[in-house]
């Protein structure tokens, strides 16, 4: 009976209460997402600089902004003729170590992800340096021996989902595969397309449950991304890995030595450097998620306050026939929890929704009903708390004033 | 049963004080029927919120069979209102959102009666009151006379050993008011103690007793009004 005078009151103010379920379901939304790509981000990290354990990476020193050393290193660029001193050296493992060439094909999805689809051009043979074992999901993870030579064309690409999924619509056949978003439609293994004017036929998918990096890879021989790039005597950056794991430091020490002109960064620096931005990435996150919270709060506080006010010849009466004090605050924390639940059941579905845009197929298989369970936890309790200021105030209802209300 | 022993209240207003209720005494036994008659602002409400305890004297006390009400708590007070008096308001005020069933079954709820009983106890007051065919409607949709016949099935609900009815005609025609009155008057004749405040001198001669309230001061008018 109480609960039908709180669902009562709800409804007699629809538009308010639906404003406040909204207002409350966006500050849930807001939660779930920004926590959700917080993790997103930071298992990326991991898992990307998990293949890249044992390895040092050669690029210019023009590469390290003052926002840490790039991964990728896009923008850099040294001699090939250097790198290949480098990738003789007899401590170098060369089968594991590659001359790399980056362009960009498509921007990030989101400011801290790699580019949606990235040109990764490796030696024919050394794939490995960059993939790290990532196995294909479609056709081969390996590069044809015979095709890096000049005028075999089309050369070979191997795509990572995303960058498949770019790619999708001006490739000559698409295949479709399931994911988490439901079946999307890729470039499929064997069929062509066209990047940056030259052609390409596709002959490998790299499996999703990799990194954002190796989803948006589109991996071709290096020659070919030379090409593209007019890297006539240059190449982006070297992936090198040391014969034996022990002597990275070693190896590193001496590649310095040897080419003051380059920046050997190893695997340890690259990912300090990655974790000391994603510190401070996460710490604008944690910004906005508190807001979210805060707001949430407030909102059920103030809208709470000033439905205690209206209600105050209700309140007063019920007072005035007996209700114990517990009845009272019970029906305004009952109000502030339904308002709660309500949004909670508006923002967790907008949050998948938003999600799904944000991260893509695959990164969407990583929102998880523990991120949405706490967030909705959270802003519930934290909801209630707030409601506890205007449950008191209501209980000082004095019910002679609520009487003489006309 | 319900006595009131020397019960002064005074209210401040800005620096002076209004004394809205001087040194009243009233015994009101089982089975009574007592009206408080007086001008507008002579402390009729201010001396029934105090017998109700929804308020509190500035002096005396009240006692609600035989029990000293002075030291009591919020809750302990609460409780009483809840389950030994009865109050009856001139503005009805019922719960707006609940059927006229639940606006009865409510204060059963709040008393910790079982679902079940008090679902059959408010069918069966509001049929006393007559009010039998209405269990589904809400107040928005009731006269003003069903709307009070609901607050005195609401007041019954937990057998209070009093009934306190403020003005409970002021609101109605003088015909619905009748009724009502006719209503207290019938369960007094089974037993229920009824203190009744109005400015209604006709109806006030229905009551056993009838009391004048003059500028906080109450004197019996023994064998009808003054
Ligand atoms: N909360 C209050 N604060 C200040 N003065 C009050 C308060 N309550 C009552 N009074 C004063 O006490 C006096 C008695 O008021 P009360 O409401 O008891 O009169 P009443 O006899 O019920 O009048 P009416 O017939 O108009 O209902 C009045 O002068 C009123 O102004
Ligand atoms: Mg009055």
């Amino acid at each position: 009976m109480l609960l039908s005078v709180v669902t009562g009151n709800l409804l007699s103010k629809k538009l308010r209460t639906l404003l406040t379920v909204a207002g409350f379901g966006v500050c849930v939304n807001l939660h779930i997402v920004v926590t959700t790509v917080m993790r997103f981000i930071s298992e990326d990290l991991d898992m990307q600089m998990q293949r890249f354990t044992g390895r040092l990476v050669i690029q210019s020193r023009s590469a390290a902004g003052t926002t840490g050393i790039e991964w990728p290193p896009i923008s850099s660029s040294i001699p090939f003729e250097a790198v290949e001193r480098v990738l003789v050296s007899d401590r170098v493992q060369r089968s594991k170590s590659t001359a790399v060439s980056f362009a960009v094909l498509a921007p990030p999805p989101f400011a801290t992800a790699p580019p949606e689809a990235l040109v990764v051009g490796l030696e024919i043979g050394r794939e490995d340096a960059f993939l790290a074992g990532a196995p294909a999901m479609l056709g081969t993870n390996r590069l044809p021996a015979d095709s890096g030579a000049a005028g075999h064309e089309p050369a070979p690409v191997i795509l990572g989902v995303l960058a498949a999924r770019y790619l999708a619509a001006q490739a000559s056949a698409t295949t479709e595969v399931e994911s988490p978003i439901g079946p999307i439609a890729l470039a499929a293994p064997g069929s062509d397309l066209e990047i940056r004017g030259a052609p390409f036929r596709v002959i490998g998918i790299i499996e999703p449950q990799t990194n954002q990096l190796l989803r948006s890879c589109v991996v071709m021989p290096l020659e070919s991304a030379r090409a593209l790039l007019g890297q006539t005597e240059t190449v982006s950056a070297a992936i090198v890995t040391p014969r034996r794991t022990k002597d990275i430091a070693e190896l590193e020490a001496a590649l310095e030595a040897s080419h003051p002109a380059l920046m050997v960064v190893s695997d340890k620096q690259l990912t300090a450097s990655a974790r000391q931005l994603l510190d401070r990435t996460q710490q604008f996150f944690r910004v906005v998620r508190w807001t979210a919270v805060v707001v949430a709060a407030l909102l059920i506080t103030v809208v709470m306050f000033v439905a205690v006010l209206e209600r105050t010849k209700e309140l007063g009466t019920l007072r005035a026939i007996g209700a114990p004090g517990s009845a009272i605050t019970g029906m305004i924390l009952a109000e502030a929890l339904l308002v709660a639940l309500a949004g909670s059941a508006l923002g967790v579905p907008i949050s998948r929704l938003v999600i799904m845009k944000a991260l893509g197929p695959d990164a969407a298989a990583i929102r998880s009903r523990r991120i949405e369970a706490q967030s909705v936890g959270l802003l519930t309790a934290l909801g209630l708390l707030a409601a506890i200021l205007p449950a008191v105030r209501a209980l000082r209802v004095d019910p002679i004033v609520a009487l003489r209300y006309e | 049963m319900l006595a009131a022993r020397g019960l002064s209240r005074s209210f401040r207003v800005g620096a002076s004080d209004v004394q809205a209720l001087r040194a009243v005494n009233l015994e009101v036994q089982a089975g009574d029927f007592v009206a408080v008659v007086g001008p507008s602002g002579s402390g009729k409400s201010t001396l029934l919120h105090l017998l109700g305890l929804i308020d509190s004297p500035s002096r005396g006390e009240v006692r609600l069979q035989g029990e000293p009400t002075g030291r009591l708590g919020a809750e302990a007070r609460a409780k009483r209102r809840l389950t030994t008096v009865g109050f009856i308001f001139q503005t009805f005020n019922l719960l707006h959102s609940l059927t006229t069933r639940e606006n009865v079954e409510i204060v059963l709820q709040l008393a910790g009666v079982p679902k079940g009983e008090r679902r059959k106890r408010a069918e069966v007051l509001l049929r006393t009151v007559g009010l039998g065919e209405r269990l589904q409607h809400r107040p928005a949709s009731l006269s003003g006379g069903e709307r009070q016949r609901v607050a005195i099935a609401r007041a019954l609900a937990n057998q209070p050993a009093v009934l306190l009815a403020d003005e409970p005609t002021g609101n109605l025609d003088s015909k619905t008011g009748e009724e009502v009155v006719a209503l207290l008057e019938e369960l007094n004749a089974g037993g229920q103690a009824v203190v009744m405040v109005t400015h209604n001198a006709a109806l006030a001669r229905r009551a056993k007793r009838v009391f004048a309230m003059h500028d906080g001061e109450l004197r019996e008018v023994t064998g009808g009004p003054a």
